[in-house]
């Protein structure tokens, strides 16, 4: 029978591990922002390979956002990765839109409001998924 | 930090900027398509080396913090042993520094002996080996005869009959009296007290076969070798030394414990009580003090037991605090007051109460007096255990050890540096090979000394003796000038009383020498007369405690 106060009759023994060194840390820093600037580049040439092919501008889309969804809802189980795997999924969203940066002036504000009203509904969406 | 790192960042910067800088976008799609592939190229590159890179890095740290604690580990496991050779390193100093000491000493030893008395005596001083095995053998060989047990039967018969003939005789034989009952010896400190009490026990042992049970004495550690020493050599234990009365209050359950158990058909007991007067005022000894009085009235004589109470007053308070007991005290217990003089010394003076004459009236304070050449311990102790007959030694005034005397710190310096054990201590620490070790040093040190400084010394110590013997006449001479009515030793003497109770030497001059600091061109003035006579008394006259009390003072001279 489990007893919470009960003591673990031979409880293992603690590992010592070591903390990590400020090279180690510094070496850390510099592979995630590597990571991140990798999905921004990709973004970026992905943007640059469509633009001359529209035929396959949903497909490309579609290719970009998925990609993005993926890294940021399917990060790996290691926590150290989640939030790195996440800001590299918004680097890829920030490079695939600044690439068109020369025709962002076509823009209108209900392009604006429509991607705000967008994102509430889908946060929204994905709320009630989350209740059932 | 890789450089591989750092320049496919700075690459894939660069890849970056021309991918999305080039315009027209059509005319420069190539270019942005080439540097989007390049800007990739460069991270992938950069990324793949930084995590390489952290992996080698995470490798280090981790065999770093291992190396680490393996370290940890490792002074763990030898802490102990280091401190253990530690241990033995600083014993092996000590060893070498007392071996160091004690040859400096032996060496200082021997330049002083040689130098009073010289080389030869010194020599001729050191123990002999002794022949070994021949007296043993002879004692071990010669047989004994067979007739001495008889012999001695008798000699101790005749024993017996001489110290009871001497017991009887004197004054009409009071102290046979005091052989069964049990009896109260008080007086002055310094009143032949504790040395009648083991008078009378042996006497008891010897004469009555009583068995001596116990000394209770808080003191005993004072006394064992002065009035018990009799006592302690027939194998009688001794309780409360140094003040010990939680020891002497077990002694006195004890003997409660007897008086209940034992019957008139037991071996009779002699116990001995020392110091009686303070067993009411002891912590250790409050509660069995006060059945003392009323234990001692009833229970003795059927326990086959006499106690003899030494104390310094027979008044009930002092004895334990029994009250309403002080008549059956007087008739149950035999009470002899002893005398002694203002410097405690005994007077063998006294008076008894509480024995009976022939009609059975008891008898109160009957002058008695005590015959100090027969009766005193050694004396009946040496009647019974030597070959010959003690001699009577008419005189001889006993040793008195003073009761409650506890040395000062003052009286262990003097009793050190006048400790004439020293000498044989040292003598018998000598060898012959030590010692001519210890004069060749001496000499070799003489001879360097001489060669060196022997003129500068001569002239010194015969300038300094010089001074020094023509300062002390010229204070002789002031001396007797100024104190014609007195002498250098009671003067002396006076100072000594007076430092007692005065540590300030100026003080004493002014009292004692009767000098003072306002009258510069009187007579006896402080500076000119009470300051160099005091500093020449003490230094003559005074013990090394004594100088050292006023080591200040005369070290301003």
């Amino acid at each position: 029978m489990f007893l919470p106060f009960q003591k673990p009759q031979n409880p293992e023994p603690i590992e010592l591990k070591p903390s990590d060194s400020l090279v180690l840390k510094r070496y850390q820093n510099l592979n995630s922002w590597q990571f991140r600037s990798l999905f921004f580049a990709i973004g970026i040439t992905a943007s640059n390979f469509v633009r001359p092919n529209p035929s396959y501008f949903w497909f490309y889309v579609c290719g970009v956002i998925l990609g993005g969804l993926a890294l940021m809802f399917f990060p790996p189980t290691d926590s150290s990765y989640q939030s790195l795997w996440r800001t590299a999924g918004i680097s890829l969203y920030v490079g695939a839109v600044l690439a068109w940066w020369d025709l962002l002036k076509l823009l209108q504000w209900w392009h604006f409001v429509g991607v705000v009203v967008i994102a509430i509904l889908g946060l929204f969406a994905i709320g009630l998924g989350g209740r059932r | 930090m890789s450089k591989l790192a750092i320049g496919s960042i700075f690459g894939g910067i660069c890849c970056l900027g021309l991918s999305v800088a080039a315009i027209p976008f059509q005319r420069w799609v190539i270019h942005r398509q080439v540097a989007g592939i390049g800007a990739i190229s460069c991270f992938t590159v950069g990324y793949f080396e930084s995590e390489r890179k952290k992996e080698e890095q995470r490798a280090i740290d981790l065999w770093n913090f291992y190396q680490e604690q393996k370290q940890k580990k490792l002074d763990a496991a030898i802490e102990p042993v280091i401190a253990a050779e530690l241990v033995q390193k600083e014993e092996i100093r000590s060893k070498y520094s007392v071996a160091d000491t004690e040859e400096e000493m032996r060496g200082n030893f021997t330049v002083l002996q040689v130098d009073r008395y010289g080389e030869d005596w010194l020599r001729s001083q050191l123990p002999q080996p002794e022949p070994e095995t021949e007296t043993k053998t002879e004692t071990i060989e010669t047989p004994e005869p067979e007739t001495e047990t008889q012999e001695q039967i008798e000699t101790l018969a005749t024993k017996k009959a001489k110290l009871l003939k001497l017991i009887n005789e004197h004054e009409g034989g009071w102290i046979g009296q005091l052989m069964q009952k049990p009896l109260l010896i008080y007086g002055d400190m310094g009143s032949y007290k504790s040395y009648f009490a083991s008078f009378l026990a042996l006497c008891r042992h010897y004469l009555r076969g009583h068995q001596i049970i116990s000394i209770a004495d808080p003191h005993f550690h004072q006394n064992r070798e002065a009035s018990w020493k009799c006592l302690v050599s027939l194998g009688t234990s001794g309780y409360g030394a140094n003040q010990n009365y939680f020891a002497v209050g077990e002694q006195l359950n004890a003997m409660y414990v007897r008086f209940a158990t034992r019957t008139l058909k037991d071996k009779p007991f002699t116990s001995i009580w020392d110091e009686v007067t303070g067993y009411s005022s002891e912590e250790g000894t409050i509660e069995p003090a006060k059945k003392l009085i009323r234990k001692m009235v009833g229970d003795p004589r059927k326990a086959n037991e006499a106690p003899i109470l030494i104390g310094h007053d027979n008044t009930l308070a002092a004895l334990g605090g029994s009250e309403g007991f002080s008549k059956s005290r007087d008739r149950g217990i035999i009470q002899l007051e002893l005398y002694s003089d203002s410097e405690n010394r005994p007077l063998f003076k006294g008076t008894l109460s509480g024995i009976k004459n022939g009609e059975g009236e008891f008898v109160d304070a009957q002058k008695v007096s005590i015959a100090p050449e027969w009766i005193r311990p050694e004396w009946v102790y040496e009647l019974f255990n030597q070959q010959s007959d003690p001699v009577l030694e008419p005189q001889k005034p006993p040793i008195i050890i003073p009761e409650i005397i506890p040395e000062s710190d003052a009286d262990k310096l003097d009793r050190i540096l006048n400790q004439p054990i020293s000498d044989d201590y040292w003598l018998q620490e000598m060898s012959p090979e030590l010692l001519d070790r210890a004069i060749e040093m001496r000499n070799t040190q003489t001879r360097q000394v001489s060669e060196s400084e022997t003129g500068i010394l001569e002239v010194a110590s015969v300038d300094t003796i010089q001074d020094k013997e023509s300062r002390d006449f010229e204070i002789q001479r002031l001396v007797a000038e100024k104190f014609p009515e007195t002498t250098e030793k009671a003067l002396f003497d006076s100072i000594l009383k007076y430092s007692e109770t005065c540590r300030s030497a100026s003080k004493i001059i002014k009292s004692c020498l009767k000098c003072s600091h306002s009258k510069s061109d009187s007579p006896r003035s402080y500076k000119n007369v009470g300051k160099p006579v005091f500093t020449y008394l003490v230094r003559k006259y005074g013990e090394a405690s004594l100088i050292a009390q006023f080591a200040d003072y005369l070290d301003k001279e």
